[in-house]
């Protein structure tokens, strides 16, 4: 989008020929803001107390910087380029799993995640994933 | 070489024609280590020691790959068979007891299921374990709960005293009246039959060969390995003829766990024999206990995040096991692979 409002703006400015500058981004009177980089945390939400081990698809794109929020879980994941596939096990409660960053944290609803598989401490796997949330937030 | 070998060569010579004693491809052996009470019961770790069950002494030995011995346990009366299980620890079977048991590497014990009169062991590829009982051929899972029990006498009129595994995926079984088994879908298949009593240990290498010892027990018979296929056809059955009453054989392993060309015999005479340097046809096959040390952890994750085909299915089917054991692979027996490898608690 940004390409195609350049060469109108060097349109406008010609035909206009006012004095006033054309072409001057740091006014912000035109175009939208500049991407904000910065850090999300995904937060995990669950009814059970005994939740040993979760499977996750962290959807969203430029995911990077993955870090593990919960101290003492095992965490792997795989990255790609529409998000990031990830495996904890453990002592899993609601909280923050995940922190990563994104380059720009205006658009943090085109991040979100969805429990894959989730296990219980018998090892036992989930027959429901219903009572799982997950949610992106700055 | 040995003073044995030194008369094997001068009864060679003295001998007249007809009664020629030939030397064997894997000829002549060396002792790796001797003054044993019965080392007819050995397995090898994952490091290349060997584990000797002294029959008669209670005692469980630890051989290293210099031929120095050590005490391992002598906490199990009557210890019969060592097997290594898919977690690396020693299976051993009690008689006392009717029971086998699990050593941990530090010498701790607990039962891991309980079997009466159980005088052969071997661990399956997906980490079950088998235990032959004269009668009765016991299958269990890696964790120890009963999958089977096979009345062989009963059924097939097999009293099973030894089971292998070979490159088939299949284990074979020595037993009654000098034969050879191979279990196929649970079901024994006769390879061969007939033969002399006292057709005891048997090792395969990855190609497929069989080294088979045969202590003499009639007039006219010699101590020897013969030399097998698959389908229990000879191959050479004097391969080695410088043994004495030879009971088992294993293959032996490097110190980061890999199969080497190594065969220990071990003899009722005392001595562990090792075949000529060089002359097995291939390494051996693994001794499919130790294959948790073998599990590739990301690999074990992967699969579980999605990525196919990582792990071998034999694999999958053993990490099911050791975990909840409904028939597929998940992120709970991931869970207990990561607890049973001491990565989480």
């Amino acid at each position: 989008m940004r390409n195609t409002r350049i060469p109108v703006a060097i349109v406008l400015c010609a035909l206009l020929s006012t004095s006033v500058s054309c072409g001057d981004d740091d006014n912000g009177s035109t175009g939208p803001p500049d991407p904000v980089p910065g850090t999300f945390a995904l937060t995990l939400g669950t009814v059970h107390l005994d939740d040993g081990a979760l499977v996750l698809r962290l959807q969203g794109a430029d995911i990077s910087q993955v870090e593990l929020a919960a101290p003492g879980l095992y965490l792997r994941f795989l990255e790609d380029q529409t998000g990031v596939t990830a495996v904890f096990v453990g002592d899993i409660v609601s909280g923050d799993l995940l922190t990563f960053h994104v380059p720009d944290v205006s658009r943090v609803d085109s991040y979100s995640g969805t429990i894959l598989e989730a296990a219980d401490r018998s090892n036992a796997v989930r027959g429901s994933l219903a009572e799982y949330t997950l949610t992106v937030a700055p | 070489m040995r003073a044995r070998v030194a008369v094997l060569a001068a009864t060679f010579l003295a001998a007249g024609p007809g009664t020629v004693l030939a030397q064997g491809p894997g000829d002549p052996t060396t002792v790796f280590a001797d003054g044993f009470d019965n080392p007819c019961r050995i397995a090898v770790d994952s490091v290349g020691n060997l584990l000797v069950s002294e029959l008669g002494l209670g005692e469980i030995l630890k051989i290293d790959p210099s031929g120095t011995r050590t005490l391992f346990t002598d906490q199990i009366p009557d210890p019969r068979w060592v097997a290594f299980d898919a977690f690396g620890w020693l299976l051993v079977t009690s008689h006392t007891n009717a029971m086998v048991h699990r050593v941990s590497p530090q010498g701790d014990l607990t039962e891991f299921a309980a079997v009466d009169g159980g005088v052969g062991m071997v661990t399956d590829q997906d980490g079950s374990v088998w235990v032959a009982a004269v009668d009765t051929l016991w299958h269990f899972d890696a964790m120890g709960r009963q999958l089977d029990a096979i009345a062989t006498v009963d059924t097939y009129g097999i009293a099973v005293r030894a089971i292998y595994p070979a490159p088939t995926g299949n284990i074979y079984l020595t037993g009654s009246a000098g034969g050879l088994w191979e279990l196929v879908d649970g079901v024994p298949e006769q390879l061969q039959g007939d033969l002399p009593y006292r057709w005891w240990g048997l090792a395969f290498d990855a190609a497929g060969n069989g080294y088979w010892a045969h202590e003499a027990y009639d007039e006219g018979d010699i101590d020897r390995m013969a030399l097998i296929d698959l389908d229990g056809n000879w191959l050479n059955e004097e391969w080695i003829t410088d043994v004495v009453d030879p009971c088992r054989c294993v293959f032996g392993r490097n110190t980061d766990g890999s199969m080497n060309s190594d065969l220990y015999i071990g003899q009722i005479d005392g001595a562990i024999v090792k075949a000529a340097g060089g002359s097995t046809l291939a390494v051996g096959w693994p001794i499919v206990g130790l294959r948790f040390s073998e599990i590739d952890e990301a690999a074990a994750a992967d699969e579980i995040m999605g990525v196919p085909d990582l792990l071998p299915a034999s694999t999958r089917v053993f990490l099911d096991v050791i975990g909840n054991n409904d028939d597929s692979y998940d992120v709970g027996d991931f869970r207990a692979y990561l607890i049973a490898a001491g990565v989480v608690n």
